[in-house]
């Protein structure tokens, strides 16, 4: 796994893509529960 | 409605030109990795200005990168539509001893469109697009966070104390994506997850800053209270920003770009020792990102709204 990722390394950008993604899906998750609470 | 498909499209679009954009490199740059290693390859594009002729079982072409230096270069087989091809972008070395460039496999056609191939990062220098936005991000949640937390002291009015807080949890949010986004790539580039570098200390630090902000806010049940104490905590918090963000990792030596031993790039946007279309793309992405933090920001206090709404009712 670490040398695919050294060999290839715009999987590395990539899941550093992925990373920003799930940490704003978990701050929406949390916005969701919210509004569901309110409901 | 509108503004906010095309903030989408304006991430999304600004993301894969990011990522899928060819890194190539010129001879300047094979003649410098020909100095650390004779078998690396690197990726390289250049025009051809001589369609040459057979030589042994392969194909030796001259051709002139952008900034006009020529080489010849062989290819083990002869290339496809050598006769008509303009250019060509190719995975080469160069060889010291023949002085000619060794292409190892052909890539494609001359690109249109490309970033430069910087030594020691390559791909991994496409991390800027996503990981330096988070840490500007950081940097505007935060201050915004203290402006609202000024106005609260003036007008002791309590949404402002919310707008603060919530603008503080996003820039938590922000710190800990560009924290955890650089520890990924420093574990490729250099070496390990963590260096305690300039940047990286002071980022710890800036993270135990505002971990001590909520800590502060949930010890306090009085509304008021909690909401005075914490607009005078965001204050002296955000003055501690420009601080570990702008001026220590500088004056100090180290491993990011722009520290105190760095002689390459200096501070890479504001010295402009950056490519114009990698700045394009980075902008973009800043300006993306500022939007979608604003949205954020504007959900969290139309749910606060309503909230209070509810509580006023329910009374």
């Amino acid at each position: 796994m670490y040398d695919f990722l050294e060999q290839n390394a715009i999987y590395v950008v990539m899941l550093i893509v992925l990373m920003i993604w799930a940490g704003l899906f978990v701050y929406l998750y949390r916005i969701d529960k919210q509004v569901k609470e309110l409901e | 409605m509108w503004w906010k498909i095309t903030l989408f499209f304006w991430i999304a679009v600004l993301s894969t030109i990011g990522i899928v954009t060819p890194i190539a490199g010129n001879l300047t740059d094979l003649a410098m990795i020909s100095q650390w290693s004779a078998e690396k390859t690197i990726p390289v594009k250049f025009r051809v200005s001589d369609p040459g002729a057979a030589e042994g079982e392969g194909w030796l072409l001259h051709g002139r990168d952008d900034n006009g230096n020529e080489a010849d270069f062989y290819f083990s087989a002869p290339p496809e539509g050598r006769d008509a091809a303009e250019g060509f972008f190719v995975r080469a070395r160069y060889d010291r001893e023949t002085h000619r460039v060794e292409v190892a496999e052909v890539l494609g056609d001359y690109p249109a469109f490309s970033f430069p191939f910087i030594p020691g990062l390559e791909e991994r220098a496409k991390i800027i697009f996503f990981h330096v936005p988070m840490s500007w991000m950081t940097v505007v949640a935060f201050l915004v966070s203290m402006w609202y937390g000024i106005r609260y002291l003036r007008k002791k009015d309590m949404e402002d104390d919310f707008r603060s807080a919530m603008s503080a949890g996003l820039g938590l949010l922000f710190c800990i994506l560009a924290t955890s986004t650089g520890s990924l790539w420093a574990k490729f580039n250099w070496g390990s997850f963590w260096n305690w570098d300039p940047r990286e200390t002071s980022i710890f630090v800036l993270l135990l800053v505002y971990g001590a902000y909520f800590a502060l806010r949930s010890a306090i049940d009085v509304e008021e209270k909690k909401a005075s104490l914490s607009a005078v905590y965001s204050i002296i918090a955000a003055a501690t920003v420009p601080f570990f963000i702008f001026i220590m990792p500088r004056i100090m030596p180290g491993l990011h770009p722009g520290s105190a031993d760095d002689t390459s790039a200096g501070p890479v946007v504001s010295s402009g020792g950056m490519d114009a279309a990698m700045r394009v793309v980075l902008y973009g992405m800043l300006l993306g990102f500022l939007v979608l933090y604003g949205w954020l920001m504007r959900i969290q206090i139309r749910l606060h709204r309503i909230k209070l709404k509810r509580a006023d009712a329910a009374l």
